[in-house]
């Protein structure tokens, strides 16, 4: 058997069932390996080691007991602005209330009902908007890859964690492509479901008419087994392909409009040939403009998000990092009629994406125009921004799954994305899992060896890493 | 309905159109109207780029709209 860290959900969901693997054993491993290396990525915000242990042992009697349900002892992050009971939900930020959580938010819910273990929560931008702030308490997350390199946005935590390796399992939300960000950047995949498809109560808001929810991983298998728990099926299968898909290419949006690096148009190409020669049909389309999705996208999305921030900025406007709060002030700007005017369109720009999936099953588009960047180069991080491919869905509501393809010369991870109909992410994943088998640039379930790119420092747990219980110092004395 | 033609001293010269033509005067007084007169004395900077950038995303949208739709009568609205 390989190192406990190592395995895929499905892998340790078949050794825990199996009884070759304990669940304390396993959480004692992640701990391990987090404590080891986390001071390097800073990918956790709060490590649950205590609750982790103590659920992990209740679930090894009930081995004997019960039928073993979907996610028996499979151990999970969550993102630090999705509630979990008992923790206070930072937002990785200073003006967020000093709330605990008096609940779990339905998605984690549904984890610890189909059996998971909850074991701690993942850094994020800022509110899931700002950028890499470094004057705010908590470090940003760094590339398991290259530390020196940015782990995406805004679910950055997750997908570094992911890729180092802390847990098979993490969760992340999506409203502008930010979990299919850091799942390129980390190599792992992620799934940006239809919105509304999975409940997004008890999680903080960024922009109601666009924010989702979804499961972060190392495989498609992986995700699609963890998006059926998510979306009620208690059969937590993942499901598969039994034919060569037809694709969609849309060139277009980002060929054309977009600035793009040799690396990201030599690999999509290179992927592109391996499903041609695996049997895929590929077909050109046209949809409506990058720039018309990303007008639109943006600026529904600041205008929603200053609405629930406005008080704050009215108040107390230093709270904020400078990211973020330039970001916000920008929806302040954005009158009744410009934010209309956008609703309209972005009717029409739905239809049209609707229109390039008829008859195809599904769309495929790189994640990103650029690879990952260094994180402290300022000018790259904002070329990085401009090169996102990813907020199409989030206008539209259509569902993507991202997944890696292989490596940039620089050793970063690329990645593709998969938009499906909407509320047929099963078949989404479908045509994933297909994706994935037959790209020759990349191995599924692909990470970085650690111990090379980390420098080992064994007892970080303890010291280095911002807690919760020091955010809640932090804020209260913030507050007062 | 008449066609309304600016007289020429309230036109923008040809290279700061779809640019902000908003001073910092004028923005001091965007944000006091907004009621973020803190916001603006404390961070002048965010406050001017933040207007910038709200007004190339709106000029951005506006050119979608009629690209999408020449006839459309939404047309979005100034602050």
């Amino acid at each position: 058997m390989s190192s406990l860290p190592d395995l895929t959900l499905f892998e340790a969901r078949n050794a825990l069932g199996e009884g070759d693997l304990c669940p304390v054993e396993y959480v004692e491993a992640l701990l391990s390996r987090i404590d080891t290396y986390d001071g390097t990525f800073h990918a956790l915000l709060d490590v649950a080691a205590d609750k982790a242990l103590s659920v992990a042992k209740n679930l090894k009697k009930q081995r004997y007991i019960n039928k073993l349900p979907p996610l028996f002892g499979i151990p999970f992050l969550v993102k630090d602005i999705i509630d979990v009971e008992g923790s206070i939900t930072t937002c990785q930020s200073r003006a967020s209330s000093n709330r605990l959580a008096d609940k779990n938010a339905e998605c984690v819910q549904r984890l610890v009902d189909s059996g998971a273990i909850y074991l701690g929560k993942t850094s994020l931008y800022e509110f899931a908007l700002g950028g890499p702030d470094f004057d705010e308490p908590w470090p940003p997350a760094r590339n398991p890859w290259n530390p020196d390199f940015t782990p995406g946005s805004s679910s950055s935590g997750s997908g570094a964690a992911l890729a180092a390796k802390f847990a098979p399992l993490a969760m992340g939300t999506d409203t502008g492509g930010s979990i299919r960000s850091p799942a390129m950047m980390n190599g792992v995949v992620g799934l940006k479901p239809t919105f509304d498809r999975l409940p997004t109560e008890g999680l903080f808001p960024l922009a109601p008419s666009m924010d989702t929810v979804g499961p972060m991983a190392r495989t498609v298998q992986d995700v699609g087994i963890a998006f059926s728990c998510l979306a009620g099926n208690s059969s937590g299968a993942s499901p598969k392909m039994g034919r060569a898909p037809r694709l969609a290419r849309l060139d277009h949006l980002w060929r054309e409009e977009l600035s793009t690096e040799i690396d990201v148009a030599y690999l999509f190409d290179t992927a592109m040939d391996d499903l041609e020669l695996a049997g895929a049909t590929l077909i050109y389309r046209r949809s409506a403009s990058m720039k018309s999705f990303n007008s639109v996208g943006w600026l529904t999305l600041f205008a929603e998000a200053f609405q629930i921030h406005r008080d704050t900025l009215k108040r107390c406007p230093d709270r904020f990092g400078n990211t973020v709060r330039e970001m916000l002030l920008r929806g302040a700007h954005v009158s009744a009629a410009d934010y209309t005017a956008a609703q309209h369109l972005r009717g029409a720009l739905t239809n049209s994406i609707d229109e390039c999936l008829h008859d195809v099953d599904g769309i495929i588009l790189p994640v990103s125009t650029a690879p990952p960047c260094e994180l402290e180069d300022k000018d790259a991080m904002a070329d990085l921004t401009a090169a996102s491919v990813r907020v199409i869905c989030n206008v539209t509501g259509h569902p993507a799954l991202a997944l890696p393809i292989g490596l940039s010369s620089k050793g970063l991870p690329l990645g593709i994305q998969i938009i499906g109909r909407k509320y047929e992410e099963e078949h989404m994943i479908a045509v994933g899992s297909w994706v994935q088998e037959k790209i020759r640039t990349w191995s599924a379930g692909n990470c970085p060896d650690v111990s090379k790119t980390a420098p080992q420092r064994v007892g970080s747990l303890q010291t280095d890493l911002p807690k919760n219980t020091q955010c809640d110092g932090l804020i209260s004395q913030t507050l007062s | 309905m008449k066609n309304i033609t600016l007289p020429a001293t309230k036109r923008l010269p040809t290279e700061m159109r779809g640019k902000n033509p908003i001073d910092g005067a004028e923005s001091r007084e965007i944000y006091e109207r907004l009621d973020l007169t803190e916001a603006f004395e404390r961070f002048p900077v965010d406050c001017v780029m933040a207007l910038q950038r709200a007004h190339g995303l709106k000029q951005a949208l506006r050119t979608c709209l009629l690209e999408f739709d020449p006839q459309s009568k939404i047309s979005g609205g100034e602050q």
